[in-house]
């Protein structure tokens, strides 16, 4: 503090402003940064907020037959858009019994679907950061690889692995070691086995990356100071990968929320995910604003504990 | 004199076909400040890791504290390791870093906690205690690092270019205050640095190393004053190495007569036997050992001064002999507005004492 106060007015590190840089790139510079940061933004809103504002309105409507199948929720009364639309939708989502078990459901089988995730791509990203070189960048192409291929094509090849006839029955009985078929088809096994095996590399590449960055001699100071390997990994490494985790897991989470390919093609019909009720709305029983509420109401109770996370943990830092 | 605190017995430590550690022996007592002085490459960090447990040699033993260290974990060595990159965890404070260590051990949370207090009180960082390493100054970090290699209270710590990340001025200081907290620990330290003036600051003993050996192993005086090779004398300071070849013995005891092809005839000292007549060797004369006069008539040789760099303590002058060989002579700047006394061209008189050259045979 002393010297920072004795040192003379206008010393060299004042002079704050770059002398070469003129006006004209300056400005240049604002407008670039302007459209760098304005690109994505224009993205979310041409195709993320308008059409959830779309459908927004759509859940405010009632079904009707015609085309579109829903009454619009404002009328034009003289030029002024007046509201004609009503939130019944949404109470009616929270007194039919289906909706909650479906959501709820949902959420158990994505976050079930999510931890296995993490249970599996660990060890696998642990082992490929720790390869050698030249030996990783053939193992990530390895994960990656099935991404490749259309993921229906992925799931009907796990189809053929379940069946009742399928290849791991007829195996087992082949072998004795069962009589007669396992069902494994229809049931929340095979939802979750679906599931982790089509986001997996959605997991392992983040927790690989942030594996990677690890820096060695951390974990070198850690057995220094004593730690042995499990004591280094609990206190160092899992700290440390914290954000990879985070963002793995939200990246198989979301999605797996919504999922209805594979709960449709794998699980037990009595037992529909929310992305199963909200096609069946749609589609069955054309009724496009029930379905919207839906979508609308799924996506608050998803992205609210987000946000109140996020920011929890903002001001944690 | 009690047993060496660290005995390596021809350690060789090989990566593929590079030898990087080339059967290494050596003995360090415990309480000196030792260090491990080298070019880039040189071995330097491969040994220390090698005490710290972190590479194993191919061959050779290493004892710490009249164990041999063969098959033991980091964990379990007597030792701790500062690194050259502090290499702090990022996720925890100050306090948390430094007490890491000793809640491995299985202390009380108290017990760690007073035990940190101390650390970081002989550190001078008690009032940063609760921040992040990122919140931290170069400076700051490194003595965290430091406190946290010491919290266990190793019988030796290992420090790997401890200074290497700071400035040259908060350098200086640093070093001072690292020999206060040898003082106070009283532990055993090896240090690596490749900065030749930070380990004659430094050090009790220092071993000069090159492509994995030790060249010499020596006080920092020995090692200025009387350097066994011109690799050493080279490294360490400056000095003016000139051809010469024997003609007998000097006047006196333990002094060699010499022809040199700059100067003439000279005399210079010998560490240890005087040279057969005819042996070709070196004559080593440090730059500050060199009296210079502009009176023509003094003893001595004839020199022109090439150039001359002013420092502001001292002046470096480049001469050139009578022969045409280049000569660096330092003479320090004790008057403030004296006139410069020696102008570029100017005719010289050198000088020195037999006993201040030094007679190299490699
Ligand atoms: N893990 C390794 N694999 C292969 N070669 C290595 C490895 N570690 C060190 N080496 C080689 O061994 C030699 C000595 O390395 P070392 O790190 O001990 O040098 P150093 O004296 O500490 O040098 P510096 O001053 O640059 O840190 C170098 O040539 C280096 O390339
Ligand atoms: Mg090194």
């Amino acid at each position: 503090m002393a010297h920072a106060a004795a040192r003379p007015k206008g010393s060299v590190s004042d002079v704050r402003e770059h002398p070469s840089m003129t006006m004209r790139d300056r400005i240049s510079g604002a407008l670039g940064r302007r459209l760098v940061i304005g690109t994505p933004f224009l993205w979310l809103l041409i195709f993320f907020l308008v059409p959830f504002g779309i459908v927004f309105l759509v859940s405010l409507g009632a079904p009707e037959f015609g085309v579109p199948p829903y009454s619009p929720a404002f009328e034009w009364d003289g030029g002024v858009p007046r509201f004609v639309g009503s939130f019944d939708n949404y109470i009616f989502l929270t007194e039919d019994d289906l909706y909650w078990i479906a959501y709820l459901g949902s959420v158990k089988i994505a976050l079930g679907a999510t931890l296995l995730c993490l249970l599996v791509a660990y060890p696998m990203a642990y082992m490929i950061a720790r390869a050698e070189p030249g030996m990783r960048n053939i193992l990530l192409m390895l994960v990656i690889l099935p991404f490749w291929t259309s993921s229906l094509l992925r799931i009907y090849a796990l189809m053929g692995m379940l069946r009742q006839g399928g290849f791991i029955n007829s195996a087992l009985m082949g072998l004795g070691i069962t009589d007669a078929p396992i069902q494994m088809m229809q049931t929340d096994f095979a939802v979750y086995l679906t599931i982790v095996f089509t986001y997996l590399p959605l997991m392992v590449l983040p927790l690989y990356s942030t594996l990677e960055k690890l820096d060695g001699s951390l974990l070198e100071a850690a057995a220094d100071l004593g730690a042995n390997s499990f004591q280094t990994f609990w206190t160092v490494t899992l700290p440390l990968s914290l954000p990879g985790i985070l963002a793995g897991c939200l990246l198989v989470f979301i999605p797996a929320v919504g999922e209805f390919v594979i709960p449709d093609l794998m699980g037990a019909q009595d037992s529909p995910m929310i992305g199963n009720v909200l096609w069946g709305e749609f589609t069955r029983n054309r009724d496009w604003p029930v379905a919207s509420a839906v979508a609308i109401a799924m996506l608050a109770l998803l992205v609210i504990p987000f946000m109140l996370l996020r920011n929890t943990s903002a001001l944690r830092d | 004199m009690t047993a060496p605190i660290i005995r390596l017995r021809n350690v060789v430590k090989t990566f593929g076909d590079f030898t990087a550690v080339d059967d290494l022996s050596l003995d360090i007592d415990a309480g000196e400040l030792f260090c491990l002085l080298g070019g880039s490459g040189s071995g330097k960090s491969t040994l220390l890791r090698m005490l710290a447990g972190f590479e194993s040699p191919d061959s050779g033993t290493i004892e710490i504290d009249g164990k041999d260290m063969r098959g033991v974990d980091p964990a379990d060595r007597p030792v701790n390791m500062m690194f050259q990159s502090y290499a702090l965890f990022p996720h925890m404070t100050v306090a948390e870093n430094v007490g890491y260590g000793l809640r491995r051990m299985g202390l009380a949370k108290a017990e760690v906690a007073t035990q940190v207090a101390e650390m970081l009180r002989l550190v001078k960082l008690e009032a940063l205690a609760q921040r992040k390493p990122h919140q931290l100054s170069g400076g700051q970090r490194q003595r965290v690092a430091l406190a946290r290699a010491l919290a266990r209270k190793p019988k030796v710590l290992l420090l790997d270019e401890p200074l290497s990340a700071l400035d040259k001025k908060l350098r200086e200081d640093t070093q001072f205050e690292l020999m206060n907290i040898f003082d106070a620990t009283g532990t055993t330290f090896i240090v690596v640095t490749h900065d030749q003036e930070e380990a004659m600051v430094l050090a009790t003993r220092i071993a000069v190393m090159d492509a994995g050996k030790f060249v010499q192993v020596d006080t920092p005086r020995q090692l200025y004053e009387f350097p066994k090779t011109r690799f050493v004398a080279d490294f360490i300071g400056n000095i003016n190495l000139l051809e010469a070849t024997v003609t007998g013995p000097g006047r006196s005891e333990g002094l060699a007569a010499l022809h040199c092809e700059a100067l003439g005839a000279v005399e210079a000292a010998c560490d240890g036997e005087v040279p057969p007549a005819g042996a070709h060797v070196w004559l080593a004369v440090r730059p500050e050992k060199i009296a210079l006069s502009t009176d023509t008539a003094a003893p001595g040789y004839d020199a022109v001064v090439d150039d001359l760099g002013y420092r502001g303590g001292d002046t470096q002058y480049r001469l050139r002999t009578a022969s045409g060989a280049a000569l660096k002579v330092t003479k320090p700047n004790t008057e403030r507005q004296g006139q410069r006394p020696v102008d570029w061209d100017t005719p010289v008189r050198i000088a020195f004492a037999p006993e201040a050259a030094l007679v190299l045979r490699q």
